[in-house]
């Protein structure tokens, strides 16, 4: 090793790491680097362009899938919700659509079923609780 | 470059998806520098674009993690998604041999780390250190072939002797982008050079 050098490790190193930044630093400089290692510049862009449309489908997809199953756990858990609501003794409907803003007609309350009553609440809850999971991410 | 809350658009795509192109492949081919011998193999099954692909990838599914206040998009992938992969793969159980100066601020990725590359690597660097090579002979090789060459004796000198980035060097010694660039490349030339004489594995 030689001893007497004005060099450290460290400048030797920013020495031979400074090209990696050169060679990546805008367009043109990564074209000729690319280009000088006997790549073709325009199949470069052009696979890239087309790995890179996959892969947006791909995540698309995925997305999509998250989200329905999301949506599907919110039904689900609104629909034991509901099922807990409606066996409570002390339920009360117009008391229920008064704290949740329920737009409902209050005239037909009494002509709707058990299973109508459940329907809504259930569509209500669910939306409620994905709107509450899109908050909370 | 753009930020996450405008569409990229296709061109600004090319240029990404070039820029980490040659920032991955340059990066890859380093590590001869620092590991010496017997380093032929080198992330076993992932080609370039794997990298690249992944590193954006990452961000379309996490594009919050990127704050464009703070650095472009091509900086944020360039120094914290693909090294981040490229040092995981060097201290993966098939690269156990590959301890390097690549792989330390892994655990770092998501931290706000605005520093340059270079300047966070340096206190790190000398443990990993591949003690065969002998980078003071290398450097003083380089400097004497430098000499006669104002331009490049001074990027050399503004790079190794300051610390100094591209702007900094064209500030401090007077020199327009095309020299700098030029220089640059005529420095690249004589590092090669460097590479043939002391045998460094690429």
């Amino acid at each position: 090793m030689s001893n007497n050098s004005k060099y450290s490790k460290a400048d030797f190193i920013r020495f031979v790491m400074s090209t990696v930044e050169h060679v990546s630093s805008d367009k043109e400089k990564a074209k000729e680097f690319l280009s000088a290692e006997g790549l073709d510049v325009d199949s470069i862009i052009s696979d890239g362009m087309k790995r890179l449309k996959r892969l947006k489908m791909q995540i698309e997809a995925e997305k999509t899938k998250a989200e329905m199953l999301s949506a599907e756990e919110a039904k689900q858990k609104a629909s034991e919700w509901v099922d807990d609501l409606l066996s409570k003794i002390d339920f009360s409907l117009p008391e229920l659509v008064r704290e949740e803003e329920l737009t409902m007609s209050f005239r037909n309350i009494e002509k709707l079923s058990q299973d109508d009553i459940k329907k809504i609440l259930v569509k209500h809850f669910t939306l409620k609780f994905l709107e509450e999971q899109a908050k909370r991410q | 470059m753009t930020n996450q809350n405008t569409e990229i658009t296709n061109a600004e795509w090319e240029e990404i998806i070039l820029r980490l192109q040659s920032y991955t492949r340059k990066l890859v081919k380093e590590k001869g520098w620092f590991r010496g011998d017997g380093t032929a193999t080198f992330l076993s099954g992932k080609e370039i674009d794997d990298y690249v692909f992944e590193a954006i990838g990452r961000h379309l599914k996490n594009p919050e993690k990127h704050d464009p206040s703070k650095r472009s998009l091509i900086e944020y992938l360039k120094k914290h998604v693909i090294r981040s992969l490229v040092s995981n793969d060097l201290v993966s159980a098939e690269n156990k041999t590959a301890s390097n100066l690549f792989a330390y601020e892994n655990e770092n990725e998501d931290e706000d780390d605005s520093a340059p590359f270079l300047d966070s690597i340096l206190p790190h660097a000398e443990v990993f250190f591949d003690q065969e090579i002998d980078f003071k002979e290398i450097m003083c090789y380089i400097e004497s072939e430098v000499k006669g060459d104002t331009i490049v004796e001074n990027i050399f000198l503004g790079i190794s002797g300051y610390g100094l980035k591209r702007a900094e060097i064209m500030e401090e010694f007077n020199m327009t982008p095309v020299e700098f660039d030029n220089g640059m490349r005529r420095l690249i030339t004589i590092r090669g050079k460097a590479a043939k004489k002391y045998d460094i594995k690429k």
